[in-house]
């Protein structure tokens, strides 16, 4: 059985290596702009902490009586920052680890890069899912 | 003795059959990476989840044209009204609010052919893991190529127009 898998085996041949090169140049340059913008976004979200809750207190009643709900909203952005930097590492590790696998044609660094977009293609997903549910929680 | 013979004449099977795949594919065994167990493994669970990802894409896009085709007149309607209550006199007008409604139809045309993309590469996966098939494997690769190309060239887009509403907006309160 392992020695007819073997023969049959699927090759990451020239048109493959060029069209993953590419894929991983691309993608390595969406995470790196990921990490930045969710950088970004918490930079700005803290230096700005005190004009939003003023703006949040004009549009919602009540908002500043609520305790320290300016403290939680910064909380969950960090957490919603440091979620999808986690996506975007595995997109980063993977683009590299492939790119590095083609350029040695080491197998198992190979291997290694596409775990690792397995694992982006997961979490991507699990972040639908639960996506999908609050919305579904939101509407009924 | 017969064990031997069938071992000889399968190796001998096995060496015609990689001489020929390496006449009909030279780059193969000059790159020598191959998609084994442990790859094929990722690749198959990796095109599983891109495929439910791209089915949830097609039909939250489907369900945002829906409401935005259907629920059209509902949007202008309400924002007459809110324009009742403006001051200002400058709200949303009809246009504006058909303008935004066309935005947002653009915007979701644009995210289905990401989600196409990766559809493609999801089942061009599938099929070629399934039937060991390498021009199915390149044509995903091409595809996952695509898709990470089309969402960077998005992403310079979405960049310079953030960099020149910041200039814009910056200069705007200079100029106050």
């Amino acid at each position: 059985m392992e020695e007819n898998q073997s023969i049959l085996e699927l090759q990451v041949d020239q048109t493959a290596s060029k069209n993953l090169s590419d894929a991983t140049r691309w993608a390595k340059f969406l995470s790196v702009t990921g990490f930045v913008c969710m950088a970004l976004m918490v930079i700005f979200f803290i230096a700005m902490q005190s004009q939003i809750i003023s703006l949040l207190s004009q549009v919602v009643p009540g908002f500043t009586d609520l305790g320290n709900l300016g403290g939680v909203l910064i909380a969950v952005i960090i957490i919603a920052a440091g979620i999808v930097c986690l996506l975007m590492y595995f997109l980063f590790k993977g683009s590299i680890l492939i790119k590095k696998g083609i350029e040695t044609k080491s197998q198992e660094t190979f291997n290694n890069g596409l775990a690792s977009l397995k694992a982006y293609f997961i979490m991507y997903g699990i972040l639908a899912i639960v996506g999908l549910i609050s919305n579904l929680v939101s509407i009924f | 003795m017969l064990k031997q013979i069938t071992a000889s004449i399968f190796i001998e099977t096995k060496t015609n059959f990689n001489m020929e795949q390496q006449n009909q594919n030279p780059d193969a065994g000059l790159f020598g990476l191959s998609i084994d167990t442990t790859g094929r493994q990722h690749l198959t669970e990796a095109a599983r989840w891109a495929r439910f990802l791209a089915i949830v894409g097609f039909v939250f896009i489907a369900l945002v044209a829906i409401v935005l085709i259907a629920g059209g007149s509902y949007f202008v309607n309400m924002f007459g009204r809110v324009n009742q209550y403006n001051e200002v006199g400058t709200g949303f007008t009809t246009g504006v609010t058909i303008g935004i409604i066309i935005y947002y139809l653009c915007v979701a045309l644009l995210v289905f052919f990401a989600y196409l993309f990766l559809y493609r590469f999801a089942v061009n996966m599938k099929m070629a893991l399934q039937g060991n098939n390498q021009e199915l494997l390149n044509r995903s690769f091409q595809n996952l190529k695509i898709l990470y190309r089309y969402w960077g060239i998005l992403t310079i887009i979405g960049l310079i127009f953030f960099g020149l509403a910041f200039v814009i907006g910056i200069l705007g309160r200079a100029s106050m």
